[in-house]
């Protein structure tokens, strides 16, 4: 049994339980002869359940009071699920509209489409674990794999403020990447990188990237955010002088993507429609077996206790009704 | 019969101790949003960690703000953000502190200079900022606890300082505070590191490393300048050489913007004397809370239980006896 209690010291009562076995429930009489009473068997058992009853009676309010529980259980399900790390660009941009203008009442920016979707998918996949980065021009750490909901939402919520400067993939996605140093290998694993930009990577970052995605087994979507008229990632170049990646660095962060040795879904969004069927597809893709761990809420048992001691209460009221009035 | 009284009293408690649904009760709780100050001044060591070794500004406040998460009472939510130059980035909304408490603690220890996205400090224009980010709706209702040290970096202007009164001014309530100000640093000078590329740090900054008076925009008395020349030395010919190389708790600074902000000020010290600054009427706001009051009832149960068997009973009914 795993019974614990929340406050111990209150047990330090439980003595008090002796108390009906030095004094009676009942009122003493006087008798002429002792002859008179006859003390069979019956009589002595029935006394002793009597003091019995309340001793526990008291016992189980003290238990009670004391706080027990049941304590925590984690108990290892298989299931449908993942864990995602999303790596959300803040930088300025994302708070345009996909037409590329300062939002209005009735148009959603980026950020906030994002936000929505983003969202509701969390509030869809019960059993994954969720991971927030954040990066403009460096990354910033948000919050760490887990499965608190509410967290997680505090996190998207984020994308609702104002972004900040610049869009450096490279980093973000190390840092997230850095989510899954310490992560057992339970099921599959996946960033979702959210950006409407995209950056020139070095050799640098490009060697470190490809080494930390094969050492990590994390598969890579990419929900590239693209601004009406702005360059997407399967834009083909004009003349192949625009082929490079200085002046069409989407292109080109896509082809690196396609190079790792993990699996990779490139999705070129640009309204909010086409953004919540990628989601729904990542949703769809993202589904294999999962070996997590459900924590079962310790449960009170007071109410079981109180339950308990009225039952013997109730038995006490009785025969003391039935008591011989003098 | 008077124990029959209390053996039905008994029963009637512990019922009550079983059914009695959560009542609600009005509780004081808080809503804080923790804006760090992530500039380079922060990694000046002027605070001492409990082995007497030195510690950065930034260590010390990041102590400091899991420590006050962690007194804040259960029901109470923090949300987490930074600043550099002028603008604040929220990293999340508030969450409650007791059951998310792992990811405060997570988000908190990895805060770092490094996420810095730009270099300047300007601590008035990101205070006014964080204030406008208040008025977020995802940040409703909340109270700003802002972490800095008061170096602006490079001098400001102060002609072009921000006028609060462009904010939701609640100007109906006097009372009304948008949250409090925490000043962290020793109030003595000390050099601030330099770091390269990949954060090993290569020494402290110089005097010549640093801009050491504002040369953004216009004077706003040209008269007091030496060598003012009205378009080609604005600020002056003469080479002006200062302190701003070291960096010290700009603790007057910081109380005259808490006052033109609404906000209170409050000079980090000991993790108590922060918990008593946040603790306060004007940060809470009262939020009710379903409160269970089963245990008074059953506490009553065992009072009176223990009652029909306290060992002080005379052996004999006297009264009945005499009669």
């Amino acid at each position: 049994m795993n019974l614990a209690v929340h406050t111990p010291w209150l047990l330090s009562l439980l003595p008090l339980s002796l108390l009906p076995f030095f004094t009676s429930l009942f009122e003493r009489h006087g008798t002429p002869r002792r002859q008179l009473i006859q003390l069979d068997a019956l009589t002595i058992w029935l006394n002793r359940l009597i003091k019995l009853f309340a001793s526990l009676a008291i016992v189980m309010i003290i238990v009670g009071l004391a706080g027990l529980y049941h304590i925590e259980q984690t108990v290892t399900r298989t299931g449908q699920g993942a864990h995602i790390v999303f790596v959300l660009d803040r930088s300025a941009s994302m708070n345009e509209t996909f037409g590329g203008q300062t939002p209005d009442e009735n148009e959603q920016s980026k950020a906030q489409a994002a936000r929505r979707l983003l969202s509701e998918f969390v509030n869809r996949r019960p059993h994954d674990l969720f991971g927030v980065a954040g990066f403009s021009t460096q990354p910033f750490y948000v919050s760490p794999l887990t499965e608190h909901k509410s967290a997680i939402q505090a996190a998207i919520n984020s994308l609702e403020t104002p972004g900040l400067a610049f869009t450096n993939v490279a980093k973000g996605l190390g840092m997230g990447l850095s989510y899954f140093k310490d992560q057992p290998h339970t099921g599959s694993r996946v960033i979702v990188l959210v950006s409407d930009g995209a950056a020139t990577l070095d050799h640098r970052a490009q060697k470190t990237l490809r080494e930390w995605f094969e050492r990590y087994r994390v598969s890579l979507y990419w929900f590239f955010l693209r601004t009406e008229n702005g360059q997407g990632i399967f834009t083909e170049p004009s003349s192949s002088r625009d082929d490079n990646p200085r002046v069409m660095p989407e292109r080109h962060l896509h082809k690196f993507f396609n190079t790792l040795s993990v699996p990779y879904h490139a999705f070129e969004v640009d309204t909010a429609e086409s953004l919540q069927a990628a989601i729904a597809e990542l949703d769809e893709l993202e589904s294999l077996p999962l070996v997590y761990e459900e924590k079962l809420p310790r449960q009170s048992l007071s109410t079981w206790c109180y339950s308990l001691a009225l039952f013997f209460v109730l038995c006490l009221v009785a025969v003391k009704a039935l008591e011989r009035k003098p | 019969m008077t124990r029959l009284y209390a053996l039905i009293a008994t029963a009637i408690f512990l019922l009550l101790a079983i059914f009695l649904p959560a009542i609600p009760f009005s509780v004081e709780r808080y809503n804080l949003v923790f804006m760090l100050d992530i500039t380079r001044s922060m990694n000046v060591q002027d605070y001492n960690n409990a082995d007497g070794g030195a510690i950065s500004r930034l260590d010390r406040a990041k102590q400091a703000m899991l420590n006050a998460a962690r007194d804040l009472p259960c029901g109470s939510k923090v949300g987490l953000g930074v600043f550099t130059e002028r603008a604040p980035a929220l990293l999340y909304s508030p969450i409650e502190v007791c059951q998310d408490y792992p990811i405060l603690q997570a988000s908190i220890d990895a805060l770092d200079w490094r996420m810095a996205w730009v270099a300047d400090s300007n601590i008035s224009q990101a205070l006014y900022n964080s204030r406008e980010l208040m008025e977020n709706k995802v940040l409703e209702g909340n109270k700003l606890v802002f972490f800095t040290d008061g170096q602006e970096a490079p001098p400001i202007n102060p002609r072009y300082a921000p006028d609060f009164s462009y904010l939701e001014n609640h100007d109906e309530d006097e009372q009304w505070q948008a949250g409090i100000i925490v000043g962290i640093g020793d109030l003595s000078l000390s050099k601030i590191p330099k770091f390269d590329e990949d954060g090993v740090q290569i020494g402290f900054y110089k005097a010549e490393d640093v801009p050491h008076a504002s040369r953004f925009g216009l004077p706003s008395d040209p008269k007091k300048i030496e060598g003012y020349i009205p378009r080609n030395g604005p600020w002056g010919t003469a080479k002006v050489t200062g302190t701003e190389h070291l960096s010290s708790l700009k603790e007057d600074y910081l109380i005259e913007l808490a006052k033109t902000s609404k906000m209170r000020y409050h000079r980090l010290q000991d993790d108590a004397g922060l918990d008593t600054a946040l603790q306060q009427e004007s940060l809470s706001h009262i939020s009710t809370q379903p409160t269970q009051f089963n245990q008074i009832a059953a506490i009553l149960a065992l009072l009176s239980l223990l009652y029909c068997y306290h060992p002080f009973r005379p052996k004999w009914p006297l009264a009945k006896q005499q009669k």
